[in-house]
């Protein structure tokens, strides 16, 4: 069919206006943990209901469920904004092969007044299904927990097909969504941001959640023996070669990093950990400009990575880009407002554009996390 | 004859050796005895402080004191459990008597310190940082503590200087 020139240029004109109002509705990159992706099986998630004092565990939710897992803080009002939706939507739909953990991650060690506090939020919420407390925050490690809400959605076999962190109006009908999809009501759209992902070989999952935990505890040589033979269980696997790089930016081994996080990008450039680590790399490698492509093309993808962000400013301090920098640290702030690190380059980065007073407080505020009163 | 004599006086010297060694025994078990005593104690009153039971953690420290006057732990509990009561008061007392006996315990003084800079004593707070900081010049707490006493003093640069010596600490190596 032959369109004359005023046709044409109508055409093309709906064409580009149809897909340019798509844009925000395309998934973009996401992640909430550091250490999972999507495809991977999660560790088991296990602890006492707040309420009823009853054994609850992920594996037992699974069975033929599709389940969610939220990780919560009465400090976070979007968490609790989180907790009401899921709420609703959970006592609309009663009868769908649905479970849902929410995980109170308050802070690493519990007061007694704070443990009121989160029992009183939980009662006054009313919640339909269990809440647990993540006491010593041994679950927020295991997982990588970025930001606070962030929420873990597993299909009915037990594996992580949409990871978001934070929460929005948008997420809310990204989650619902993809539960839809999961439970086969409906069919996934352009729109849809469940993920197959690389589902990894069931031997290289074992030696990686091993190394994970070895790694934690700083016992980073039996680590990197795991994840070798996780590599070599797999080859395709690509969150081995994102914690080595991890890793080896732990011991100051840069170079070793660099090339164990750029074969992590290779093999999954959908992952945001290992690009964000990349960007780590590079930085501390001294690569600025470099660090800053990475870094800047990973947030314009996703702008929710705390740790993509406050690289990012590290970045930026170099370049004196002072007021960027602080706007990228609050952005982080807003995610968490309880990291320590954010508050310590935030005060870094007021003090080196000259405002003291501001510093001050950034810093106080750092050390009050670290240090809470007795 | 001369092998029968050594022998025997041999075995004379092992036997008094043991003789002496088991009435040491006695005193050495009592006192290691109390000492676990102690010990489990003071895990009883970590439990109630952190089960919120403060009458109870006062009871079992004031059983701990009693066998062990100068254990700087229990000093330190027992005034967390008075700070949590909102008796900073105690708190303070405890603080202050526990340094004494335990001149080098750092918890203690960190947290006399902190007290007394809700006290209006920011001078004495500084005092007991600084006594810190010539054992244990980059203890992150104590360069923090030492920051919020010269913020009090309203010296911003000092409090600066030190809040950020807190964090370099803290964080060295990472960034």
């Amino acid at each position: 069919m032959k369109l004359n020139k005023k046709s044409a240029i109508i055409y093309s004109s709906s064409v580009f206006f149809v897909v340019f109002n798509m844009i925000p509705f395309v998934p973009r990159v996401t992640a909430a943990f550091k250490y999972l992706q999507e495809g991977m099986s999660i560790p088991e998630v296990r602890g006492k209901d707040v309420i009823t004092g009853e054994e609850v565990s992920s594996q037992n939710l699974l069975r033929g469920n599709v389940l969610i897992v939220a990780f919560w803080a009465t400090w976070s009002e979007r968490s609790i904004m989180q907790l009401k939706d899921m709420k609703e939507f959970y006592n609309d739909h009663p009868d769908l092969p649905l479970k849902i953990i929410a995980v109170n991650v308050e802070n690493q060690l519990i007061t007694p007044e704070e443990r009121k506090i989160i029992e009183s939020k939980i009662v006054e919420l009313d919640l339909p299904f269990p809440v647990l407390i993540d006491d010593n925050l041994s679950v927020f490690y295991e997982f990588g927990v970025i930001a606070v809400p962030s929420t873990a959605i597993l299909d009915s076999t037990g594996i992580l097909r949409y990871a978001p962190s934070g929460y929005s109006l948008a997420t809310r009908d990204l989650i619902v969504d993809s539960v839809e999809v999961l439970l086969g009501l409906k069919k996934p759209s352009i729109t849809s941001v469940v993920k197959k992902g690389y589902q990894p070989a069931q031997k290289a999952s074992r030696y990686y959640r091993l190394a994970l935990q070895l790694a934690h505890q700083r016992m980073y040589e039996r680590a990197l023996a795991n994840l070798e033979m996780a590599r070599e269980a797999d080859t395709l696997f690509s969150a081995p070669h994102n914690l080595r790089g991890q890793i080896y930016l732990e011991i100051d081994s840069i170079d070793a990093a660099v090339r164990e996080l750029e074969t992590a990008v290779r093999l999954d450039s959908t992952s945001v950990a290992a690009r964000a680590g990349l960007g780590r790399a590079l930085l501390i490698d001294g690569r600025i400009d470099d660090a800053f492509d990475k870094l800047s093309a990973l947030h314009a993808e996703d702008d929710t990575y705390t740790p993509a962000l406050l690289d990012l400013a590290l970045v930026m301090v170099k370049q004196e880009k002072y007021r960027e920098a602080i706007d990228s640290l609050k952005s982080a702030l807003e995610l968490n407002p309880r990291d320590p690190i954010v508050h310590y380059y935030l005060g870094k980065t007021y003090q080196q554009s000259g405002q003291k007073a501001k510093a001050l407080e950034s810093y106080k505020t750092a050390l009050e996390l670290i240090f809470p009163a007795p | 004859m001369k092998i029968r004599i050594i022998v025997i006086f041999s075995i004379c010297f092992i036997v008094s050796l043991f003789s002496v060694s088991f009435g040491q025994d006695d005193d050495v078990k009592a006192r290691r005895d109390a000492l676990r005593r102690c010990r489990s104690l003071l895990k009883e009153t970590i439990k109630n402080i952190d089960a919120g039971d403060y009458s109870a953690a006062l009871s079992h420290i004031d059983s701990v004191l009693i066998c062990d006057s100068g254990n700087a732990d229990a000093y330190f509990h027992k005034a967390r459990t008075f700070v949590r009561t909102g008796d900073t008061a105690s708190a303070v007392l405890t603080l202050e008597v526990g340094v004494a006996k335990a001149p080098l315990s750092s918890r203690n003084r960190l947290l006399l310190a902190r007290l007394k800079i809700g006290q209006n004593a920011a001078d004495k707070a500084s005092a007991q940082c600084d006594q810190v900081l010539a054992i244990k010049p980059n203890l992150a707490e104590a360069l923090y503590i030492k920051g919020l006493a010269l913020a009090a003093q309203n010296d911003t640069t000092g409090a600066v200087e030190y809040f950020e010596k807190a964090l370099d600490s803290q964080y060295s190596g990472k960034k």
